[in-house]
């Protein structure tokens, strides 16, 4: 009779411990980590772009100083931005991020448009080339966020649903994370459409 | 009563059919021709060319022709569609899809993370603007597919990428690790048994310190190292678990059922595949790739 017990205990425990939560609130939070990664290193992508982007156009216009410069000025904000490690955690540290790299977007786009301007620098295979990249690093950003915060939403879900929320408060401690949010930056994110 | 569940199970199984995949067209082969643009004879040649490929070098490139894909964008169709075709191996994505849209006049080249460095978005774009665009804007869409396929089948020849083989070694790592995991949690939950059953002290203590020792490793094998409260946390979490199921086994005879929480495969299900078998293999994207119109 003990023995029936102690097989049915051992057999429930198994069970139940499977589905405390334990792994998988670990494994969606590295899964934010990971997405959030894609996420800087896109930034970063489009931020090695710009000087060469500048320089390009400062040989067509480079009578255009303050469009140049709102470009530079912005890059170098962003560069110079130290990205915390709770960034993730932290609301305002977020919307810090975003705020910023939302100004580089939307000097970015003023340039852009101020290229329809001058048709032999459109011509000029270098800022073809570069316009090119631009587009594919805006649009590596646009997938990294969303999946990042896909990441984000069923990390969230998973800590906060019973009864990974009870592991989660006694063994874990993991905090909500913080998705990005639709905003002015991203509808003026350039949209360099070239051809 | 049974009509009501049913439909009620009906609603519950349409409703998110319905609301996803509005657009997205099923990888029927590696050429998906939606618009019409292809003949049949053109079709088997691409697909020839795409199949030989895979098999000498292992990458996938798939082509899909679609008469429009508004609402979106080409670059978030494209992305949707990448996710959902899974083109290229999994843990290497070498897949490549190109995407025409005939109507719009807009084409993508969809490149998979694995091959990011060797078809960068640069020459994406110029196999683009160089040989697709001409060759449509002269209504040859064969052509500039073509054409476009054999470059980056050049491209891909000259860079590096693992051989065929090692895609199935790296998939199934994790697979055998978990097992191990599991197969030491339930040592560890032995171990606690018989450390609340057996009377002696000192032979109990050692069940007991060993537990922690295999809950420890276990978590390790699986990928998370803990630090020796925690380990001590989790075997305190079996413990209670055991004797609260032991008590409720011993006043509710045969015991109170738990429900196995769900346990969710790492996606394993292979995406769409029909007549002439074709499937991705897994790839990832991350949107390289380039777009452009004609």
């Amino acid at each position: 009779m003990k023995k029936i017990i102690t097989l049915i205990a051992a057999v429930a425990a198994v069970f139940s411990l499977t589905s405390c939560g334990y792994n998988t609130m670990q494994a969606n939070e590295e899964e934010v980590l990971a997405k959030w990664g894609d996420v800087e290193a896109a930034y970063q992508r489009r931020m090695d772009l710009i000087p060469n982007l500048v320089e390009v156009v400062k040989g067509y216009a480079a009578h255009e100083k303050d469009t140049l410069t709102a470009v530079t000025d912005a890059r170098s904000k962003a560069g110079s931005f130290q990205v915390s490690k709770d960034v993730m955690d932290n609301p305002a540290a977020l919307q810090k991020f975003q705020s910023i790299q939302g100004e580089l977007s939307s000097a970015l786009s003023k340039l852009m448009v101020l290229v329809e301007k001058y048709p032999d620098l459109k011509a000029n295979q270098n800022f073809m080339d570069l316009q090119h990249q631009l587009e594919g690093t805006e649009n590596r950003i646009n997938v990294a966020r969303v999946r990042y915060n896909e990441a984000v939403q069923k990390f969230n879900t998973s800590i906060r649903t019973f009864p990974n929320s009870i592991t989660n408060s006694m063994l874990l401690h993991l905090k909500l994370k913080e998705p990005f949010k639709a905003q002015e930056g991203a509808a003026t994110a350039p949209k360099v459409n070239i051809r | 009563m049974i009509k009501k569940i049913v439909a009620a199970a009906v609603l519950f199984i349409a409703v998110p059919l319905i609301a996803s995949d509005v657009v997205l067209p099923a990888l029927t082969g590696p050429v998906v021709d939606k618009a019409g643009v292809l003949t049949r004879e053109q079709i088997i040649k691409l697909s020839a060319i795409s199949r030989e490929f895979e098999k000498v070098k292992g990458s996938q490139i798939a082509v899909c022709i679609v008469p429009t894909v508004q609402p979106l964008p080409i670059e978030d169709f494209g992305i949707k569609l990448a996710e959902k075709w899974k083109i290229g191996r999994a843990k290497i994505s070498d897949g490549i899809i190109i995407i025409v849209a005939k109507n719009d006049r807009k084409m993508r080249i969809e490149v998979g993370r694995g091959l990011e460095g060797i078809i960068t978005d640069l020459m994406a774009g110029r196999i683009i603007s160089r040989i697709m665009a001409p060759e449509f804007r002269k209504g040859n869409f064969f052509n500039g597919i073509e054409g476009a396929m054999e470059a980056m089948i050049a491209l891909i020849n000259r860079g590096e990428l693992p051989g065929i083989s090692s895609s199935e070694a790296a998939a199934d790592t994790g697979v055998s690790g978990r097992i191990l995991g599991i197969t030491l949690i339930v040592f560890a939950v032995i171990l606690v048994i018989l450390f609340i059953v057996m009377r002696k002290v000192l032979p109990s203590l050692l069940m007991l310190a060993g537990s922690y020792i295999a809950v420890f490793a276990a978590f390790r094998v699986i990928g998370t190292t803990l630090t020796v409260g925690e380990s001590i946390g989790i075997t305190s979490v079996i413990m209670v678990h055991i004797c609260l199921f032991a008590l409720g086994a011993k006043y509710a005879l045969g015991g109170s059922g738990s429900s196995s929480g769900s346990y969710s495969s790492s996606d394993s299900s292979y995406s769409s595949s029909s007549s002439a078998s074709y499937s991705g293999g897994g790839g990832d994207f991350g949107g390289g790739g380039s777009s452009g119109d004609w």
